[in-house]
């Protein structure tokens, strides 16, 4: 193990490879990503895939709408074949109540600039010919929303950040940090690194690894079970949301269907394990949408851990004036992956630049929750 | 939700083996069989059975489950045809399809005994994958179970047990069986099943191998080859076989994907035929509440799945205070499944059992047909020697005289077998290079960890590079697991010396290797991905099962791995030489096989 | 191709049935899986895969999905342990497989 590099990153997931990816493309290349198990084994291994911009709050819609100005060059720039698709997301509105925040949503989004519209059920029907519309009584629908495969992300983001020099250890567990001096002495079973900076994007552990030099961060670990059907040829181009019933599904590029749901009932654990009450449940949800598709086949349910923060979005940036150069990048909620791009580019500028300079991310430093002052996002699944 | 004290997963002899112990104890007893109807592999089974008379022997496999059935005490029983068992949920629930209604339903049990069977493997060879390929248990299903013949002119691939009952039994229902290829130089089936083939006139090719099928829409014919007995295809030997089926008898493995879903432990045995739950002597997992039996506990024969099922079923009781005597109910089946298992099949069963149960093995328990010269490696043996495998009484000396250290004695006597004196040896693998049989070999336990260096003297061309990825096989020439090219000596009397190095538990029976699979051979059949895209992958870094897993998806199909989980993780260690052990191999998770949503909807109201 | 006559087996008379492949009229036996079906009428080639591979049944079992194909509309159906029903639509399943 190398003894001493200028950058330690905890986590081997989409947020630790894009921070690895962005700092080597600025030009810091001494760099070592620690990975307790392999690349892609935390959250990142079981994610949906899912882009979206349409947010209700500023700072979501501003880092997903970078992150897809990102997402949209990566397949020349990452040289890989990460299966994106642009087919938007279809957001549908059963109560009043949501036609209403849906038009405030909408009005704050085209203020950012996002191309987004409320639209009426016919026209819902027409993007997604097989939705039964029949209780929905509007929807929003933003064409650059989409879909891609996180894994194969990660895997980009990886092989690039590599070749540039960062080193990757898999089967490395940090198991304690030390400080010694201005710097962090990161301790594994496999040989301990003294780094100047850390990035601790260790996902649902993130908690763990902030205890590690003292700190108690407000996030917790939530499963979320998903599953994935037989693949078909693509017959539905955007996800459907319906936060209503808690629902959301999409037809992923090699045409399996993919879809969760939240259950507000799950506790707070690290538990990964499958129930059937998630299979029953969704199986009523998927069908009542798409009656045409009750006789497609489940081919594998699986679950993960969401790494929640208090008001649903991530906390970036140092973990505290104490600790300047040890940078949180977690509580991402269940959209880290659609974050990772710009989040990813903005914890580079800070560690390479001093501050971040193309996403303004300053409400989503540790501060706002020392404060209590923070909007909680609502559009949730 | 379905109440039970005991749900039996399958309904072949396991299954109701242990079905007929636990309702014998007045446990309420729930068996699920994914068929329409009972009995496993036995209801293809039209030959007549051998082992114990009172175990059945001389009855048509057919019949046997009727027997079974009539031991079972109906009133603590019940049983559910065309069901099959789709998932353990976290909570110890059991998702169950009903595929007739189109209905998921759950099950709650205090005790659930896994008696699934086994699955066919596959070989690889070009054109695997065409249509009038089958599995040797798919033939049976279509000709005794369907009454319909797969073919007319059938090729058959093994001369094991299955590859000549089979061929008999396509012989018996009209087809025409135009040969049977086997690698080896005879049989690995019963003699009497070979003679009855033989008497009937079907050419049995030994010292062959299927290289190609070949065919439009469907098998026309197949392309096989004479190998030497060092494995080398012999020029001008290439025959063209016409057949319009290809039927592949090349062994089963143990099909427990369900119970992997529980998390118990798991382990790697090639004497039971792939990954097993690991399992007492009575059969319980690692686990208190789940049993395993059959072929899913590691590949055996329907009377030791009878006997393994009622022992799963005694333990059940017994774990549910139904059977304070288990420890004497237990000992009949014990001494009587240790009897089957000491002959020359069977073996290889017990061997298998015993390293589970970590009871000492003693190799003089293999009862080969050999003369003893035979020695023991002592346990710590890390430096390098030779396994000599001249068995009969030749007469010849080279290796004794090319050992420039006097650790080969032959003696004045030339045809006395070679002995080696292992403290002489120094592993200096000049003998090797001298032997005419090429029947020595060189073992390095110390090349790496958790592996074994394996020498072996090579005539043939190309020569491997070092750092290749091959097929290592066995002394049957059955590819058993892949393996890395570690050295590759040349010598001027052109007998080569090739290092391969296999995982420690292949390196008694890797004794050959095959050039690596490449091109059109299928390894996931499911997502058609092939030798040459994995190999690509490895090469790009993708080492990790996991995440290989997510780079290819393989896998990830409809078949859960079943066929070609052990395939890759196969290439995976013999790519990184890594023992890959701590590796996740993939959890299974539910559902077993793709059910439709509308199986959970029941009405489908929002 | 049926097995007329048995030594040791003796199936029981079956009735039989039609169904369509391809828009085709033909004829199975009750009882019958929709794979066995179709191979006593000489068809073999099951599906064709997406890579352009012609693929038959081959496990028979249920376990390896070789012998998916489209039936009544639903892709994606493994024929091997799939029961035969009188006027059923079953069709040489192209790629994926497609609800459209
Ligand atoms: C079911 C499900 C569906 C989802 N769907 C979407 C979606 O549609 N769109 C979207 O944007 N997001 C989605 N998400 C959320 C998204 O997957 C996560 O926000 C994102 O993957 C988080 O990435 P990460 O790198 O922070 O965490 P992770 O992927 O969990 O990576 C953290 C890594 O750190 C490693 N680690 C932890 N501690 C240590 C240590 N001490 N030493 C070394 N290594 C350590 C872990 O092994 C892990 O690999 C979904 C999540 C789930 C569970
Ligand atoms: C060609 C051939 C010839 C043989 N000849 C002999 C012989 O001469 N003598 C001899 O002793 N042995 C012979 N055997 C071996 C013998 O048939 C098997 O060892 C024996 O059948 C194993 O019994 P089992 O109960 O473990 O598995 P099986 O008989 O395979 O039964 C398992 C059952 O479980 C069901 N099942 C699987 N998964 C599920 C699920 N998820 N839910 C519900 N049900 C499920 C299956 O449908 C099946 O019916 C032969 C085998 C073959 C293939
Ligand atoms: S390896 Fe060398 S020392 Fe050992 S027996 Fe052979 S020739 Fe003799
Ligand atoms: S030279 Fe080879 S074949 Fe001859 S006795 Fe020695 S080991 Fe046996
Ligand atoms: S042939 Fe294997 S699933 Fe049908």
């Amino acid at each position: 193990m190398k003894a001493a590099a200028d950058v330690g990153i905890i986590g081997g997931g989409i947020i630790g490879s894009a921070i690895g990816y962005y700092l080597t493309k600025m030009g810091l290349k001494d760099i070592v990503l620690f990975e307790k198990d392999y690349l892609t084994s935390g959250c990142t291994g079981r994610c949906g895939g899912g882009i979206r911009q349409q947010w209700s709050t500023s700072d979501n819609v501003k880092l997903a709408k970078r992150s897809v100005e990102l997402f949209e060059k990566y397949e020349d720039e990452l040289d890989f074949d990460f299966e994106y698709i642009q087919q938007g997301y279809l957001i549908l509105a059963f109560t009043d109540d949501e036609v209403r925040d849906f038009k405030k949503n909408v009005a704050m989004q085209k203020k950012h600039g996002l191309k987004v519209d409320l639209i009426s059920p016919r026209q819902a029907k027409k993007i997604v010919p097989f939705l039964n519309t029949n209780d929905v009584l509007a929807a929003t629908y933003c064409p650059t929303d989409g879909l891609a495969n996180p894994f194969l992300t990660t895997f980009g983001y990886a092989e690039r950040a590599s070749e540039a020099g960062m080193t990757i250890l898999r089967k490395t567990r940090v198991n304690s940090i030390e400080r010694k001096g201005g710097s962090y002495r990161i301790r594994t079973d496999k040989g301990d690194c003294t780094v100047k900076y850390i990035v601790n994007a260790a996902g649902p552990w993130a908690q763990e690894a902030a205890k590690m030099i003292g700190y108690d961060i407000p996030v917790e670990p939530e499963r979320h079970q998903i599953l994935v059907t037989e693949p078909l040829e693509r017959m539905v181009g955007p996800m459907v949301v319906d936060f209503y019933n808690g629902f959301y599904g999409s037809q992923e590029k090699r045409g399996g269907f993919v879809m969760g749901e939240s259950d507000p009932s799950e506790p707070a654990s690290y538990k990964t394990s499958s129930h059937w009450k998630f299979v029953e449940s969704i199986s009523k949800k998927f069908t009542y949408l798409f009656p045409r598709f009750s006789n497609v086949k489940i081919l594998r349910q699986w679950a993960g851990s969401y790494c929640v923060s208090p008001d649903a979005q991530p906390i970036l940036g140092p973990i505290s004036a104490d600790d300047p150069n040890y940078f949180l990048a977690v509580g991402y909620s269940g959209h880290g992956f659609m974050l990772a791009p710009a989040t990813g580019e903005a914890i580079a500028e800070w560690i390479v630049k001093g501050k971040p300079l193309t996403t303004d991310i300053s409400h989503l430093t540790m501060e706002r929750i020392e404060k209590g002052d923070f909007s909680q996002e609502h559009n949730v699944v | 939700m379905i109440r039970t004290d005991v749900l039996i997963i399958g309904g072949g002899p396991a299954g109701l083996g242990a079905a007929i112990e636990t309702t014998n104890r007045g446990l309420k007893t729930l068996l699920v069989e994914e068929n329409p109807i009972y009995g496993g592999q036995l209801i293809k089974q039209t030959h007549k059975f051998f082992g114990s008379h009172s175990h059945f022997a001389g009855t048509r496999g057919i019949y046997i489950q009727d027997e079974l059935l009539k031991e079972i005490k109906k009133e603590h029983f019940s049983m559910l045809p065309g069901h099959s068992a789709v998932g353990i949920y976290d909570d110890g629930v059991i998702g169950i399809y009903d595929s007739e209604k189109n209905r998921f339903k759950k099950v709650s049990a205090k005790k659930v005994i896994v008696a699934t069977g086994a699955s066919e493997k596959t070989i690889p060879f070009k054109n695997n994958d065409l249509p009038g390929i089958y599995g040797a248990g798919g033939v049976q299903t279509l000709m005794n179970v369907y009454g319909v013949l797969p073919g007319k002119k059938i090729l058959m691939i093994g001369a094991g047990n299955i590859g000549l009952i089979v061929s008999y039994q396509l012989i018996q229902a009209g087809a025409d069986v135009v040969g049977i290829v086997e690698a080896l130089p005879k049989a690995g089936g019963y003699d009497v099943h070979l003679a009855k083939i033989r008497r009937m006139g079907v050419p049995v090719f030994f010292k062959h191998t299927i290289v190609e099928a070949f065919g439009q829409d469907s098998v026309e014919g197949a392309l096989i080859v004479q190998i030497d007995n060092r494995w080398k295809h012999l020029n001008g030997t290439q025959m063209q076989l016409e057949c319009d089926t290809i039927c592949l008898a090349v062994g089963l493995t143990p099909s427990s994907e369900i119970l992997m879903q529980t998390g118990i432990k798991m382990t790697f045995s090639p004497s039971l035929g792939g990954y097993v739950p690991v399992h007492n002597e009575f059969m319980q997992t690692s686990s208190t509440d789940y049993f395993v039996a059959g072929d899913a506990a590691g590949i055996g024969e329907a009377t030791s799945a009878i006997i393994e099922g009622r022992l799963a079923g005694i333990s059940a009781s017994a774990s549910l205070g139904k059977e304070k005597n288990a420890e004497k109910v237990y000992k009949e089946h014990v001494d009587y499944i240790e009897k089957l298992r000491d002959g020359n099949t069977g073996i290889k069963v017990k061997k298998g059992k015993y390293e589970l149960w970590n009871k000492p093995w003693d190799t003089s328990m293999e009862t080969f047909e050999k003369k003893d010269n035979t020695i023991k490696i002592p346990k710590g043996r890390t430096k390098a020697y030779v396994s000599i495998e001249c068995y009969e009484d030749i007469p010849c000396n080279p290796c004794e005289i090319s050992c420039h250290f006097k650790a080969i004695t032959v003696g004045p006597n030339i045809t006395d077998l070679p002995m080696l004196d292992l403290d002489k040896c120094t592993g200096c693998m000049s003998c090797l290079t001298q032997c005419p049989g090429l029947a020595i070999f060189g073992i390095n336990k110390d090349l790496a960890p958790g592996r074994t260096g394996i020498t072996i003297p090579y005539e043939l061309l190309p020569l491997p590079e070092k750092g290749d990825t091959v097929w290592g096989a066995d002394r049957d020439g059955k590819i058993i697991c892949s393996a890395r090219v570690e050295a590759v000596r040349k010598n001027k009397n052109k007998t080569h010396l090739i290092t391969i190095s296999v995982e420690n538990e292949y390196a008694e029976n890797v004794r050959h290797f095959y050039p690596g699979a490449s091109g059109d051979v299928l390894i996931c059949r499911c997502l058609d991905i092939t030798a040459d895209e994995i190999n690509d992958a490895l090469d790009r870094g993708y080492t990790d099962f996991e995440e290989l897993k997510r780079y290819l998806r393989v896998t990830t199909g409809p078949c859960q791995g079943r066929g070609c989980r052990q395939l890759i993780m196969n290439m995976i260690r013999a790519k990184t030489g890594e023992d890959v052990s701590s590796h996740s191999t993939g959890t299974p998770r539910p559902p077993e096989s793709a059910l439709p949503f509308s199986a959970f909807t029941k009405g489908g109201k929002k | 191709m049926r097995i007329a006559k048995h030594p040791i087996l003796d199936f029981k008379k079956q009735k039989r049935i039609p169904f369509y492949y391809n828009g085709e009229k033909i004829f199975g036996m009750t009882g019958d899986t929709i794979a066995s079906a179709l191979h006593d009428n000489g068809i073999m080639v099951y599906r064709v895969t997406d890579k352009s591979r012609k693929r038959g049944f081959f496990c028979a079992i249920g376990k390896c999905s070789s012998c998916m194909m489209k039936v009544d509309g639903i892709p994606n159906i493994k024929t091997c342990v799939t029961e035969l029903k009188t006027g059923m639509h079953i069709e040489c399943q192209k790629g994926k497989g497609s609800y459209k």
